[in-house]
């Protein structure tokens, strides 16, 4: 183990990839429901190549403009997926390159939209700022945070184009409709007529403990005035953990980055939805937004080119209401066009990215696809040339791993493929 | 030893250093073991018995010893190779503590795993700690597992009494039963346990049914094979994810040791072995040399114990006091799919009701003068109980009734005695009551 991590496991997982893509394949889930004035979230089971991983965890999540200490909202949930995501990536850069860590802090940062007028606008001003104390060389470092760039999914999630789709259903008693998918509209005029909200900054500070579990703080500021609500204008502060499922190396303490994306995402359109039905004096029961997204390891571990970022993004929203369809179908199309995490998602992004390396600035880049690839080229260019020379100075070849171990030749397992 | 030669000998790092780009440039692969090259590796074109004789064997190269030597010590002097394995996490693969692993230990999970056509084994101390190890590792929080109403009692008083605690939660359905399995599978269902033949009834599994369902449905199939040993039946050769046995039975063979074990792939196993070294329970080299020692014989006795029960189990199902016998030899067996995957025999159990109810069970028990009565099963020795005041004395009449076990039901294990002095034992003694 290095940093709590299980280097021996990712390199198997590597291995196992080459020979059965199918493993390398996560199909995660969240789900948001709102019943009886309260958001739940709960992650789903995670399918797992060819196995299924239960994710027991829930949590409430508030929407934007109902400030209550300890709840966080979904819009924060989305600056943490980003950030805690880039922690993961370095602490598994870091230990593939035998670099024990001493303290390792990713704060992720965004101005997030905060009121009428603003909501569908995506997140600006996106910046992660890393602050690493660890036995590394400053180079490898500096590589280590070109390649997260490259290799965090979540990351990778924000900085392309990405095209969720949304499903809408009704219930209506016991008859259920689907009524098709939805697409976003924008913004229309009803979001100019009271304009109340600005942008507002959240901010997700993620602190690796130990292995992959990362402790993590949101300290947004309240966008709303000091006794306007219940907490009297107080910071709220949300403390959540991140976690791995056993399987791919965490020890289930709480949902991963990826299922915090998802469930932000969910959140914010239930809530959206919720909040505008409300305002038309809608009797709604409940509503309930499914999400889910897929993750191939194979690109995080530069196995195979096939996409790091999450895909296959799609959310199927249910609301039980003896409302008209056609008037439900227009509200869930503008709780989409209203939701800042579909926005951000949707659209690619440019991230501020510093580095400090024992409290001492290390490097700063805007990260974003060009420079994605720009990196990425170049370190193809520089291990094709490292190659070279190895071939140039190799030795005759070596005699194969299992004939050293085993010099009666393979044996039965080996030839049923263990990887 | 050369510690240098033995530690290259086993295991692979994955050489994490500052020569890797990313984790794609990592060096390990899964490898079958953990194995020594002192183990002997035999080729799959031999037989059952040659392998359970030589499969394994640790081949001692100072002293030319024939059989594995016991290393009875805790702990094992560290190399930079030990260091290593700490740093990479291959600690499975290195000698280091007894606990993690030890290579008489080595030596008979490589038996096993050659015996079981699996890339590992892990050994544990009991087969209860095998199963509730395997039960735990193969699942998360939040996670489903459906087993049979009529698994074993320590099996199912796990799973009714402490897995909850666990935050797992548990279906019993009739494990003959595709359909009512089918139906049973919920999102957070992970795992299906069943024994490949119930106890007592010796009810098969349609095994490959089970295996191509849990395929297709994203669910790993653990069986205990405890009844049938390798011998006659390699689960994992059909589909089967995960096999495990009580050792303590017709794999020691000799009714003087408490053991289990666990096979199947290295992914798998490994993260049972992760769950072992937080929970214990691993064997210690002692037993794992006396297991070792019993499987040498296991092909020889298994072949005695299926001769020697199908021809008791025909003199039964022939005898005037015997109302019932259950045996997959005899034509009215109700599990004909066993023939299927079985195809050396079907070790050596016989259940069977006599009449007169429990009363006249337990007479015939006082008159049989070879059978011993005890619990346990596998042993060389005919060892018989009743399942009513035993194994699943824990249920009311009412509810043993309604999983088949009717009063007078006897279990039997056939040891390898003389099958003509177990015929006339049984004649004399049916004759009594």
């Amino acid at each position: 183990m290095k940093n709590g991590f299980n280097v021996s496991g990712v390199s198997e997982m590597v291995h196992e990839f080459k020979a059965k893509p199918r493993e390398a394949q996560l199909d995660f889930s969240a789900q948001a429901s709102w019943r009886e004035d309260r958001y739940d979230l709960t992650i789903q089971t995670l399918n797992a190549g060819t196995i299924r991983i239960p994710r027991d965890f829930g949590l409430e999540v508030r929407p934007f403009n109902e400030v209550i200490n300890d709840i966080p909202t979904p819009q924060e949930l989305l600056i943490l997926a980003l950030g805690s995501c880039v922690l993961v990536t370095y602490v598994q850069g870091c230990s593939a390159r035998g670099i024990t860590l001493t303290s390792l802090e990713v704060h992720s940062e965004g101005l997030v939209p905060s009121g009428e007028g603003t909501f569908g606008q995506k997140a600006t001003g996106l910046k992660l700022k890393v602050d690493i104390d660890c036995e590394g060389a400053p180079e490898a470092i500096k590589e280590i945070a070109q390649f997260a760039g490259c290799f965090s999914p979540n990351h990778r999630t924000f900085v392309e184009d990405n095209n969720p789709s949304v499903e809408l259903s009704i219930k209506d008693g016991s008859s259920r409709s689907f009524l098709g998918e939805l697409n976003p509209e924008a913004p229309t005029s009803r979001k100019q007529e009271s304009p109340t909200g600005g942008l507002h900054p959240v901010i997700a500070k993620s602190i690796w403990r130990y292995g992959l579990q990362i402790d993590s703080r949101l300290e947004s500021e309240s966008p709303f005035p000091p006794n306007s609500h219940s907490t009297k204008g107080q910071k709220p502060v949300h403390k959540l953990k991140v976690d791995q499922p056993k399987q791919l190396g965490g020890i289930d303490l709480a949902p991963n980055p990826q299922e915090y994306l998802l469930a932000a995402m969910a959140g914010e359109l239930a809530a959206n939805f919720v909040r505008l039905a409300r305002r038309e004096g809608l009797n709604i029961k409940s509503v309930s937004v499914n999400g889910s997204g897929r993750l191939d390891l194979r690109g995080i571990l530069n196995v195979a080119p096939v996409p790091v970022k999450m895909h296959n993004l799609r959310f199927h929203l249910e609301v039980v209401s003896d409302a008209s369809q056609e008037i439900l179908k227009r509200i869930a199309g503008d709780a989409l066009s209203d939701a800042t995490s579909f926005a951000t998602i949707s659209q690619a992004n440019e991230i501020a990215v510093s580095v400090k390396m024992g409290g001492k600035p290390l490097l700063e880049f805007t990260s974003n696809m060009r420079h994605v690839e720009m990196f990425l080229t170049n370190m193809r260019e520089k291990m094709r040339k490292a190659q070279e020379e190895k071939e140039k100075s190799a030795a005759p070849e070596t005699v194969p791993f299992y004939k050293r171990v085993f010099p009666f030749g393979k044996l039965k397992g080996m030839k049923q493929g263990a990887q | 030893m050369n510690k240098d030669k033995l530690s290259k000998a086993i295991g692979n790092s994955p050489e994490a250093n500052s020569s890797v780009t990313w984790s794609n440039n990592l060096k390990r692969g899964r490898v079958p073991g953990p194995r020594m090259k002192e183990n002997k590796m035999l080729p799959d074109t031999l037989g059952g018995s040659t392998i359970a004789v030589h499969g394994g064997t640790y081949e001692d190269p100072i002293t030319g010893a024939v059989g594995t030597p016991i290393f009875q010590s805790s702990t094992f002097n560290f190399s930079k190779h030990t260091y290593d394995s700490f740093a990479q996490g291959l600690i499975r693969d290195i000698p280091t503590y007894t606990r993690y692993g030890n290579p008489t230990v080595w030596s008979t999970q490589e038996k096993i795993s050659q015996l079981e056509n699996a890339e590992s084994t892990i050994l544990f101390s009991s087969g209860m700690s095998a199963i509730t190890t395997t039960l735990v590792g193969l699942t998360n929080r939040g996670g489903h597992i459906i087993s049979s109403f009529d698994v074993y009692g320590g099996t199912y008083n796990f799973l009714r009494e402490d897995i909850h605690q666990l935050g797992r939660e548990t279906t019993l359905v009739d494990g003959t039963d595709l359909a009512a399995v089918d139906a049973a599978i919920k999102p957070n269902t992970q795992v299906l346990f069943f024994e490949t033949l119930s106890n007592p009834l010796l009810k098969a599994l349609p095994l490959r049914g089970l295996a191509s369902l849990a395929k297709a449905r994203n669910l790993l199939l653990v069986v205990d094979n405890t009844f049938l040993s390798p011998i006659c039946l390699r689960p994992l050769d059909e589909g089967v994810d995960i096999v495990l046995h009580s050792c303590s039975k017709y794999m020691n063979g000799h009714s003087d040791l408490i053991a289990g074990s666990v096979s199947g792939s290295r992914k798998y196993v490994d993260r049972i072995w992760s769950q072992m070294l937080k929970f214990g329970g691993n064997v210690n080299p002692l037993s794992a040399f006396l297991l070792e020692r019993g499987l040498k014989t296991l092909a020889l006795r298994m072949q005695a114990h299926v001769s020697n029960s199908k021809q008791l189990a025909a003199f039964l199902a022939n005898h005037p006091k015997v109302t019932r016998v259950h045996h997959p030899s005899l034509p009215n067996y109700e599990y004909p799919w066993i023939q299927e995957y079985c195809r050396n025999g079907y070790g050596g159990m016989v259940s069977f009701e006599v009449k007169g109810g429990n009363e006249a069970a337990l007479a015939l028990l006082t008159h049989l003068k070879i059978p011993l009565v005890a619990t346990s099963l596998g042993g060389v020795e005919s060892l018989i109980s009743l399942p009513f005041n035993t194994s699943h004395s824990f249920l009311t009449e009412k509810q043993r009734q309604q999983i088949g076990i009717m009063p007078g039901l006897i279990r039997l294990s056939v040891g390898v005695e003389n099958i003509q002095d177990l015929t006339a034992d049984f004649d004399t003694a049916l004759g009594q009551i």
